[in-house]
């Protein structure tokens, strides 16, 4: 399971979405499909389940999906943005 | 007068927290002590030893608290989070000046962990409405116009207390009762049926006492009104312009917690609207209540 991070808020900048470490005070900029990610991990959700979201919202490859939401939760993880929960 | 180790009589409740004191609180709101105090302010003979890190203006900043030379000559240590320690000096009045309700206050609180900004906020249908700006931009008068207009109530005016409530909601508390007005605002406060306006010795405003919020209870940020400032829509220049309008900004930068201070800046940023209006230099009845329609009426629309 996913979950964001406790001390991390996200917001709206123009069509943008601003993520923000309360902790260490850094401002992060997701693009689509990351900006989406992080609205799904608002509940806990496991990984399998944000790549059949996102294969359902942009019709792609399971397999190449699946290696982008790899990447991103990463990526969120690495910035202390989200993190794995049980 | 009260002889060192008398106890506290009076009570009083300010910027959340329920204060006991040996000296009446007069710009705090009164209270009982039937509830146990959060703050404790008691005379001593002698003050205790204490080890200074940093001397700022008029006072040293020590490893445990804060060492306080209030300018009629009594010595207040401040040992956060609960206990005020004062001495008297040879022209002890029998009541504390007003800095022991506006700096010295705000050096606790920030030790305390909250937030003290250099700004007045009013209560909207359940919601607090921060307005902060450079000094003369209009705070106060525009705090005073939303109150006289009937739609708001004082929350706090000069002093305010922010703080994050349940972790994620930046949230007011009530400050002093009174608000300091220029006397040509304060008597269209008076006309407006919204306080009477007396005197402070030593200021050229008047204190006048509108209607206000509960004393205790938390309020959470509807918005924060900008006046003068330049517009922007980014989160991080939100955050700096927040941190230039924290109350006494060398103090907060040298009491420690800072980092979990600036998390609650932050969160304002990234999480509460800003409104930006111009600032206004308010003298007759008419700008009064021109002012207060105009800013209503985006408030309405921010809110809609």
């Amino acid at each position: 399971m996913w979950t964001r991070d406790a001390e991390c808020v996200g917001t709206e900048v123009e069509d943008a979405l601003v993520l923000l470490d309360l902790d260490g005070g850094s401002y992060f900029a997701l693009n689509g499909p990351a900006a989406d990610i992080w609205n799904a991990l608002a509940e806990p959700v496991t990984q399998a389940q944000l790549v059949d979201q996102l294969v359902a919202k942009y019709q792609v490859a399971p397999e190449q999906c699946a290696a982008s939401v790899a990447r991103v939760l990463d990526d969120l993880a690495g910035k202390g943005l989200a993190r794995q929960a049980g | 007068m009260a002889p060192p180790g008398d106890g506290p009589r009076y009570g009083a409740v300010a910027f959340g927290l329920r204060w006991a004191s040996d000296v009446p609180l007069h710009p705090f709101a009164e209270a009982t002590l039937d509830e146990p105090a959060d703050v404790t302010i008691g005379r001593v003979a002698a003050l205790a030893p204490r080890d200074p890190v940093v001397t700022i203006a008029n006072a040293i900043l020590c490893s445990d608290g804060i060492r306080f030379a209030m300018d009629d000559g009594v010595t207040v240590d401040i040992y956060p989070p609960n206990r005020v320690d004062w001495m008297a000096g040879p022209d002890w009045s029998g009541r504390f000046q007003p800095q022991f309700f506006g700096t010295l206050t705000a050096l606790l609180l920030a030790w305390r962990g909250t937030v003290p900004i250099h700004g007045t906020a009013v209560e909207i249908d359940g919601k607090a409405w921060l307005i902060c700006g450079k000094s003369g931009a209009g705070k106060s008068t525009l705090g005073a116009a939303l109150v006289a207009s009937g739609a708001a109530r004082l929350i706090s005016d000069d002093l305010s207390a922010l703080d994050r409530v349940d972790g994620a909601v930046p949230s007011l508390y009530a400050g002093r009762p009174g608000m300091r007005l220029f006397p040509a605002i304060a008597r269209l406060m008076e006309q407006a049926g919204a306080g009477t306006a007396h005197s402070e010795p030593g200021n050229d405003k008047l204190i006048v006492e509108p209607p206000r919020v509960a004393p205790l209870p938390p309020i959470p940020l509807a918005a924060v009104i900008l006046l003068g400032e330049s517009e922007t829509k980014l989160p991080w220049q939100k955050e700096a312009l927040l941190r230039e309008h924290r109350f006494r900004p060398r103090w907060m930068d040298a009491i420690p917690g800072h980092e979990a201070r600036d998390r609650i800046i932050r969160l304002l940023a990234a999480t509460v609207p800003m409104l930006f209006a111009p600032s206004a230099d308010i003298r007759d009845s008419a700008a009064f209540m021109l002012r207060a329609s105009t800013i209503l009426e985006r408030i309405r629309r921010l809110e809609s």
